[in-house]
């Protein structure tokens, strides 16, 4: 599913460049649950915005489903993230003056459905993650779990066949984290979707079924989660 | 010392990273300090040239006797002599003349007696310099009884003849001659003249011949007014060229030493008995001064205008600060500043913008100065007033005016925004990403926009009921000001409810409409209504001002038609002297040319009108003596058909409404005026509508006999021809040329062409009009664009986001253009709205009291829709390029970034 070569990212030039990603290289299986770990400034986040097309890469290639999207231009790329790829952030990220259906829907209306047809979706998508009774809600008037919820329904709601999250539980408490961690299992299996999470977080870890290890830009270790360290529903 | 510190760790950089926005608020305040600086730089030293010219054309003279271009007849200067308390008197005849063969060129005459006058005015150290008697001296030909002359001769005009150059002490030979006239240096160098050379002048008697004997000392004195444009001569010739039978222009007054200069006045008054208006020296600058007034008045409005822009791009300045800064000042607050704290940061950072805009305001200023100044000494000039451009001397008084209005000015524009700081809540710096404003909403927002909306309709209201009911007591024209101030501030007040119920009332509809970016954008502009309102506000308020002048040009257009259509009604030519018709300074004709015209062949009539200035309670007023002819009355109200005969008949007079208006006149009251015979006593009859030219103080009409029966005046002004059903305006207008063309100098049009070159001077005052307007737009639109830079220099991680879960960049720029194009739609409808209202408000509801005169109201519908259609589409044009900067940005930067 994803298959990332040699991939570089360098910030700035000179003497002050800092070398973020060197030689990533790196394959997901469809459905497969990735958690990308590792200290802070090791290269997570840039990793994942590659992934999503958020930015280009120095060198290397990102084929998803043997698509090489740095090819892509920069409207394909939107187009393709909107329909393909969801993204669950730390800071929840939804917009504060629509309300939990319309920050769901936002995807299906960008890409040029109304409001008519894009509402169920959202509705059955909120659904899904618990939040059937705070549809008209604004950001402001949920709690970080909540908002978190919604923020995961708006990356499902295209039905993608990738999900990305960057620390998404950093921000939550240990029970908040534990439930949105368990809701983006869950929904990703059903839907089949497959996940690439970072996180520094050891028990969020838990949840995936294999496990990245950044430092430096540099990937050091690669493995599988004992089944018995694995969360249990 | 605190606040300095933080002021230089967090405002300086701030300032510094943000120079562009810096710049355009710097120049906003300037412009406003500028203006103001300009204003009171630019009238201050013209009102004092023009004492300091009144006072150097006065000399000794403290009391003058005079009435305006009709003069006081001669016999009066001998009784005024004689009155107790009068020690010199000497009289003078004034007026321009042309020069034919210097195109372009013309002289202000001072006809003297020099034996009297030196007496009086100081003419420089050397007097009447370098006098020479030119060897064609013997062919000269004095003007007969001029007593000077004869006087000279008399004494045997010792050195006429003699080719040498003459001492200045002597004016006698000068004097001897009646064609003599003395020139500036300069005047004479610019056109290649020598002394002994002639020079061709061309009053309103036609044209004389002058021989040029002497120099004016132009550096001190008399000789240094009118620019070295100054012509001293024999006051008898001058008599004959402006064709004042017998009168002088003025007589002017020494008082003894010691004796009370009110109490002479006074007693000169009951000798002339009205044959002249008798002034101290100080009531002659009144008619200057109530013009510098409306000049100012008019001046005052435009810098007020440019003020209020600087402030406003300050103010926007501040909010947009205080936005992008909401997180570094919740960290302050954190920490354990104050409110009053984040208040005096702010305020000080708007402070010391206002401070250095003022510096830079005030240098362009003094430079503005010196431009405005020009025009304005024109048309003083224009009203036969000598004022030579001033020097610009910047005192204290102005740089505190300025500073003190520009910082003022930024505090009280900063404060909005400070206290928008000040409500930030600590823990905004701790939640970075809530909401703006989440922490401290307050359940109080709707109702600030119902109160300002209740407070606006309680200030148009209540101007309009006080203009209603209280102008006795406040005057007309300052309760009109008052009602019209109110309802500009009352209108901008309840602007802020209808943006609201605008966008509220898109809300579904755009929800519904399936486009989905539209609905977006709404959103945006409802969430940050504040901002929205004040925005659209101000942008409504600027483009309403398009309808309104254009209200204004359609009126005065409309207005000028009645005026001079009834003026003209059957007139077909127009005959006049000098370079166009009724221009100030056109010289007059004698009247017999009516006479003769109307003999010519395919002429069936021609009637004369004249135009002179007389004094009236101090001021100079228009005296229009006309043929009677019914149809040239254009009357308030009142019977054409009867008033006609009341003042054919003598009975009476009318007054225009301007005269009414600025004198409190109507009709049944009696006017009295001053004339060569005496105080003349004049009922008036009738009000008649007045042009729109609102400078002049206003006229009394009356019938031309009777005018030429007492004022003793028979030049008149414009001749208006009638022709004979089939007969060739062509061939008329040529006959007339060859006939007299040459002898006068005749300016001959036909009415239509008059009407249109008139309709031009009615344009040139409202000149000013287009770059007003075109700093209007300026406004709205940077009051647009700025805005939406604020929106979306708050909404960057916002419109971050959606690139992230898939807005492309063009849909980014569509939203950002949206909500430019909502606004522009709001926008257009309420300014159009305003607008109109604006218009018939102030021309045809307030007009009478704001100058007295009813205008011809007229609202073009093309401005209307053009104005709409451009309040439409600019927002839009003007936001597509800060909204493509937009979707530009970085998104994982901007994700990443706090
Ligand atoms: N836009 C940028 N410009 C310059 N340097 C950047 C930029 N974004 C990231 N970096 C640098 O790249 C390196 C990797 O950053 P990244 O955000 O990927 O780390 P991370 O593993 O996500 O860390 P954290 O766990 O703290 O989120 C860091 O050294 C960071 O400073
Ligand atoms: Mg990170």
């Amino acid at each position: 599913m994803i298959r990332i070569e040699k991939l570089c990212k360098v910030y700035g030039s000179g003497p002050t460049a800092i070398h973020a990603l060197k030689d990533v290289s790196l394959e997901v299986r469809r459905g497969e649950f990735l958690v990308l770990m590792g200290p802070s400034g090791s290269g997570k986040s840039t990793l994942l915005h590659l992934l999503a097309g958020l930015e280009a890469p120095t060198s290397g290639e990102i084929y998803l489903d043997e698509m090489p999207i740095t090819k892509m231009s920069d409207d394909q790329m939107t187009v393709f993230r909107r329909r393909h790829i969801g993204f669950v952030f730390q800071f929840f990220n939804l917009l504060p003056t629509l309300s939990a259906e319309e920050n769901v829907a936002l995807p299906l209306l960008l890409d040029g459905q109304s409001m008519k047809s894009a509402r169920p979706k959202a509705v059955s998508m909120l659904e899904r993650v618990g939040l059937g009774r705070r549809l008209n809600h604004r950001p402001d008037e949920l709690s970080g779990g909540e908002a978190q919820r919604v923020a995961i329904a708006r990356a499902l709601v295209f039905e993608p066949s990738l999900l990305i999250a960057d620390e998404p539980t950093g921000n939550l408490d240990s029970r908040n984290g534990e439930e949105v961690l368990s809701v983006i299992r869950d929904l990703a299996r059903q839907f089949g979707v497959t996940v690439v999470m970072a996180t520094h977080d050891p028990r969020a870890a838990e949840y995936g079924d294999r496990i990245a290890r950044l430092r430096d830009g540099e990937l050091v270790e690669e493995g599988t989660i004992p089944v018995e360290r694995k969360a249990v529903r | 010392m605190k606040l300095l510190e933080l002021l230089r760790r967090l405002s300086v950089p701030y300032i510094a990273r943000h120079r562009l926005r810096t710049a355009v608020t710097l120049f906003g305040v300037a412009l406003g300090v500028a203006a103001m600086t300009a204003l009171r730089l630019a009238y201050e030293p013209i009102s004092r040239s023009y004492q300091i010219a009144v006072k150097r054309l006065a000399g000794r003279s403290s009391i003058q006797i005079s009435n305006g271009e009709i003069g006081v007849p001669e016999e009066l200067l001998d009784e005024v002599r004689r009155v107790p308390g009068v020690d010199v008197a000497a009289a003078s005849v004034r007026g321009y003349v042309r020069l034919p063969n210097h195109p372009g060129e013309r002289l202000y005459v001072l006809g003297v007696d020099m034996l009297d006058d030196q007496q009086v005015r100081d003419y420089g150290d050397e007097g009447v310099a370098k006098m020479s008697a030119p060897p064609a001296a013997p062919a000269e030909k004095p003007a007969a009884g001029s007593p000077a002359a004869s006087a000279a001769g008399a004494q045997g005009a010792p050195a006429s003849g003699s080719g040498k150059l003459l001492e200045v002490e002597d004016p006698l030979v000068f004097l001897a001659k009646a064609d003599s006239v003395a020139l500036s240096p300069e005047f004479l160098r610019e056109n290649h003249l020598e002394v002994g050379d002639t020079i061709e002048v061309q009053g309103s008697s036609g044209r004389a011949t002058l021989r040029i004997r002497g120099t004016l000392d132009s550096r001190r004195g008399v000789g240094s007014l009118f620019g070295g444009r100054l012509a001293l001569m024999d006051i008898f010739a001058a008599e004959k060229l402006f064709h004042l039978d017998h009168r002088f222009s003025q007589i002017d007054v020494v008082v003894k030493p010691r004796a009370d200069i009110e109490r002479v006045a006074e007693a000169i008054a009951q000798v002339a008995k009205g044959r002249g208006v008798v002034q101290a020296q100080e009531a002659s600058f009144q008619a200057a001064k109530a013009l510098l007034e409306i000049e100012e008045s008019n001046t005052t409005f435009e810098a007020f205008g440019a003020m209020v822009v600087g402030l406003y791009l300050i103010f926007n300045t501040m909010l947009i600060a205080v936005s992008q800064r909401r997180r570094e000042i919740g960290i302050l607050r954190s920490l354990g500043m104050r409110r009053w704290g984040v208040v005096k940061l702010i305020l000080v950072e708007a402070g010391a913008l206002g401070a250095l805009g003022c510096a830079v305001g005030v240098a362009f200023g003094i430079g503005l100065a010196r431009v405005m100044s020009l025009p304005f000494v024109f048309r003083l000039a224009e009203t036969r007033i000598p004022v030579a451009p001033a020097k610009i001397v910047v005192d204290v008084g102005t740089l505190v005016l300025a500073a003190a209005t520009g910082i003022v000015g930024a505090l009280v524009a900063a404060a909005i925004p400070a206290y928008e700081a000040s409500k930030v809540h600590p823990l905004e710096a701790l939640r970075p990403y809530a909401r703006p404003g989440e922490l401290t909403q307050t359940a109080d927002q709707g109702e600030r926009y119902w109160t300002a909306a209740a407070t606006g309709l309680a200030l148009a209201v209540g101007s309009f009921v006080l203009w209603l009911e209280g102008r006795r007591l406040i005057g007309e024209y300052r309760a009109a000001l008052v009602a019209m101030a109110g309802f500009l501030v009352g209108i901008s007040l309840m602007v802020p409810l209808m943006v609201r119920a605008f966008a509220r009332l898109a809300e579904p509809v755009l929800r519904r409409s399936g486009i989905a970016l539209a609905a977006l954008a709404n959103r945006a502009l409802l969430s940050h209504m504040g901002r929205t309102a004040i925005t659209t506000t101000v942008f409504v308020m600027c483009f309403s001002f398009v309808t309104e002048v254009g209200a204004a040009y359609a009126t005065l257009s409309k207005t000028f038609d009645r005026w001079f259509n009834a003026l003209f009604a059957d007139t077909d030519l127009i005959v006049s002297a000098g370079a166009a018709t009724l221009h100030p300074t056109t010289t007059g004709l004698p009247d017999e040319l009516a006479e003769q015209i109307a003999g010519l062949a395919g002429v069936s009539g021609a009637s004369a009108l004249r135009l002179a200035k007389v004094n009236f309670n101090g001021y100079l007023v228009d005296l229009v003596a006309m043929d009677a002819r019914a149809q040239n009355l254009d009357l308030v109200d009142g019977d054409r058909a009867v008033v006609a005969s009341e003042l054919s008949s003598g009975k009476g007079v009318a007054i225009d409404e301007r005269l009414a208006y600025n004198f409190g006149l109507h009709a049944g009251q009696v006017l009295m005026l001053a004339s060569p015979r005496g105080t003349v006593s004049a009922p008036i009859v009738a009000v008649v509508h007045h042009s729109e030219n609102f400078r002049d103080m206003g006229a009394v009409v009356l019938d031309r006999r009777v005018y030429r029966s007492v004022w003793g005046d028979r030049t008149v002004d414009l001749i208006e021809v009638r022709l004979k059903p089939g007969a060739d305006a062509g061939s008329v207008m040529k006959e007339i040329r060859t006939r007299w063309g040459d002898k006068y100098e005749l300016f001959i049009t036909t009415v239509g062409r008059f009407k249109q070159q008139t309709r031009r001077e009615v344009e040139r005052d409202l000149a000013e009009v287009p770059p007003i307007l075109a700093i209007a737009l300026a406004i709205a639109v940077m009051a647009v664009v700025s805005s939406l830079l604020a929106a979306v220099l708050d909404r960057i991680r916002e419109l971050a986001v959606m690139r992230a879960v898939g807005a492309t960049r063009r849909q980014i720029t569509a939203l950002i253009v949206l909500e430019a194009l909502i606004i522009g739609l709001g926008g257009a409808f309420l300014a159009a709205g305003i607008g109109v209202a604006f218009g018939y408000y102030q021309f045809a509801i307030l007009s009478r009291s704001l100058n007295g005169v009813a205008l011809v109201y007229s609202q073009p519908l093309r401005v209307i829709v053009l104005a709409s259609a451009a309040a439409l589409m600019l927002p839009a044009l003007a936001a597509y390029l800060p909204a493509r900067q937009v979707a530009r940005l970085e998104v994982s930067a901007a994700l990443a970034s706090e």
